[in-house]
């Protein structure tokens, strides 16, 4: 199935819920339990691109940047911060100080630059442009317009620039769930799904997470042989 | 290198705290490395304690002790302001991949002290030493003998806690006005004393007037010391460098004598006590300050001048010279330099007592220290500060 016969039959089952009120998703949250990932079969590309990721050179971390909406979702003991309005979501993300703004609508609302940005204002394409809509009891969020990233930098899953990725979040009781399917078949015969829960912190404050020096450069001159010397 | 490899088991409750993928970046094998602390980085996305081991061949390598994220251990209540440069510890965690890191398991001290990155054990001996100087500070506040502190610790560390005692005592004692120190002399020190020096707080409702009258039951233990203090009279002497700057950062003598308090059980008292309990302070009895100038007159005058003290009738219990004890300039060094590694600064209007100046007399009757003071005053003079005059202030003794 193509890619994009895959985002319009995975667009169509989001929507068919039964009709209940919108979530309120308001609050801070964080992340509890692991991450869940669905089957994965990556196709040749995928796994040539993760046969040649090295995690201590490659991984976007180093550089206090996101790689992927997946990878900002499943950082443990991290708030992130929910406020919605008519006509956006805002996501905040104490990892890496992240400002995500999603507007609501159709496709025709989706903008051209990335919807993520820090609080200095850098703007992360690896997260990709976002646009949202409640179905029912449902927030759903789809993103395009990705740069290659990793959706998972422990083991190189990639993402790439045609990959389209769905987030549907919604309420049972206390706990906040995330189902993360990522559809792109230059990377995946199949629909790749993650799933998450949250829960609320009770906080009413994002402190700031300041990433800094996230790279070993400076540690690794440390033990580097002087000028001169043998290694 | 020393290096203790061993196999252990993942917890896996460690790698959901790492920010980074702890399965990925480091490996099953658990591996110990004694080294010195020469950094200590409390931040994110990785907080992480570096530390240099040197070989029995003298090669020296840095080791980078990786923790969890500044954010998660803060929501621990952990910090790592317990981790002095310098310091040597032996840390024991999950070897890296990338070469010469460790996913820290446990950093043992020394003295035997042991950290976790999970906070139990952390918190754990924190809330007992909490206890305990909560229990020390009330006994000491209504005369009653201190247990020991029993911990073993750097003694930064122990400065720390003496921090937190003081602020138990503050809302009896009242604010900080100053520092008193003391183990500067030229003599064999005290088994109670760090060899290079101990300071402690001088608290404003320790602070008396000249002439004061002591009564015997204001202390359990305590006696009469002649001592010699400075008032800062500037900010700049926490940055100056020579003997007349730091002269020209205080701006007088003031004639100084105390009652300390010492009154620890004697089979406990140790240094780390000694510090943590704030020395025993109890009484500070201060003369009319004298005012000082930044010149080598004053400096020659500072280091050569002579003292006696003298009872009511006016005859000399003891007399000596400065030039016999200690360089007062240096001990100001001493003090500004120990307080600014506690990330404090001397503030103008602050006394800084020098230290006893050879003359101790006890009040008790029973103690084991000498025969009791019999006379009814302890009256401190200096001679050769003021031109035309000695210094002095007095201690009156109510009997």
């Amino acid at each position: 199935m193509s890619t994009r016969a895959a985002t319009i039959l995975v667009s169509f089952l989001l929507a068919a819920h039964p009709a209940l009120a919108e979530p309120d998703l308001s609050g801070i949250w964080m992340l509890s339990g692991r991450a869940l990932a669905g089957d994965l079969v990556m196709t040749d590309r995928a796994r040539a691109i993760q046969e040649d990721y090295d995690l201590l050179v490659d991984d976007p971390s180093l550089a206090c940047e996101p790689a992927s909406i997946s990878r900002v979702w499943a950082n443990p003991n991290v708030r992130i911060e929910f406020s919605q309005s008519d006509d956006r979501i805002l996501i905040n993300y104490e990892f890496y100080d992240l400002r995500r703004e999603i507007p609501i609508g159709g496709s025709d609302v989706a903008e051209d630059v990335p919807s993520t940005k820090n609080v200095d204002g850098t703007r992360f394409s690896k997260m990709g442009s976002s646009f949202a809509r409640y179905a029912n009891d449902r927030l759903i969020i789809e993103t395009t317009n990705h740069t290659a990233g990793f959706i998972r930098t422990s083991r190189g899953i990639p993402q790439s620039t045609q990959t389209v990725a769905f987030e549907e979040l919604w309420l049972e009781g206390e706990v906040l769930h995330l189902s993360l399917t990522y559809i792109d078949d230059t990377l995946f015969e199949a629909p790749f799904i993650l799933t998450h829960e949250f829960t609320r912190t009770g906080e009413t404050n994002l402190p700031l997470y300041d990433c800094t020096d996230a790279n070993y450069d400076w540690f690794e001159k440390l033990n580097a042989p002087q000028s001169g010397e043998f290694p | 290198m020393k290096i203790v490899a061993m196999m252990a088991l993942l917890s896996f409750a460690v790698m959901a705290n790492a920010h980074h993928a702890t399965v990925t970046n480091f490996t099953k094998e658990v591996v110990t490395v004694e080294g010195v602390i020469e950094k200590v980085r409390f931040q994110n996305p990785h907080a992480s304690v570096l530390i240099k081991n040197v070989s029995e061949d003298g090669a020296e390598t840095y080791w980078l002790i990786e923790t969890g994220a500044r954010t998660t251990l803060e929501r621990k209540g952990i910090t790592l302001d317990g981790f002095p440069i310098g310091v040597k510890i032996k840390a024991t965690g999950l070897k890296g991949r990338r070469q010469y890191t460790i996913y820290l398991q446990e950093i043992e001290f020394e003295d035997g002290r042991k950290f976790t990155p999970d906070g139990e054990t952390a918190d754990k001996q924190d809330r007992a030493i909490r206890a305990e100087l909560v229990t020390m500070a009330d006994d000491f506040v209504n005369l009653r003998m201190m247990q020991g502190f029993a911990y073993e610790m750097p003694l930064a560390e122990a400065y720390r806690w003496q921090d937190e005692m003081v602020e138990i005592m503050e809302p009896t004692l009242g604010t900080v006005v100053g520092y008193k120190t003391g183990g500067h002399d030229p003599g064999p020190g005290f088994a109670t004393f760090p060899p290079d020096g101990i300071r402690a707080y001088i608290l404003s409702g320790m602070l008396r007037e000249d002439g004061h009258a002591i009564k015997i039951s204001d202390s359990k233990v305590g006696f009469l010391e002649a001592d010699f203090a400075f008032r800062v009279g500037s900010a700049d002497i926490n940055q100056a460098e020579t003997d007349l700057e730091i002269l020209a950062g205080l701006d007088a003598i003031i004639p100084f004598a105390e009652v300390p308090d010492p009154y620890y059980d004697p089979d406990t008292r140790s240094i780390n006590g000694t510090i943590v309990a704030n020395m025993g302070t109890r009484l500070s009895i201060t003369g009319k300050p004298h005012p000082i100038e930044a010149t080598d007159e004053w400096l020659e005058r500072i280091n050569n001048f002579t003292f006696a003290v003298l009872d009511e009738n006016d005859r000399i219990v003891q007399e000596g010279a400065m030039a016999d004890w200690y360089k007062p300039i240096t001990v100001v060094r001493w003090i500004r330099d120990q307080i600014a590694a506690s990330g404090k600064e001397l503030m103008p209007g602050q006394i800084l007592s020098l230290g006893n100046v050879g003359i101790i007399r006890q009040i008790h009757e029973d103690s084991p220290r000498g025969p009791a003071y019999e006379s009814h005053q302890f009256r401190l003079e200096y001679y050769g500060l003021a031109d035309d005059r000695s210094l002095s202030v007095t201690i009156n003794i109510d009997r």
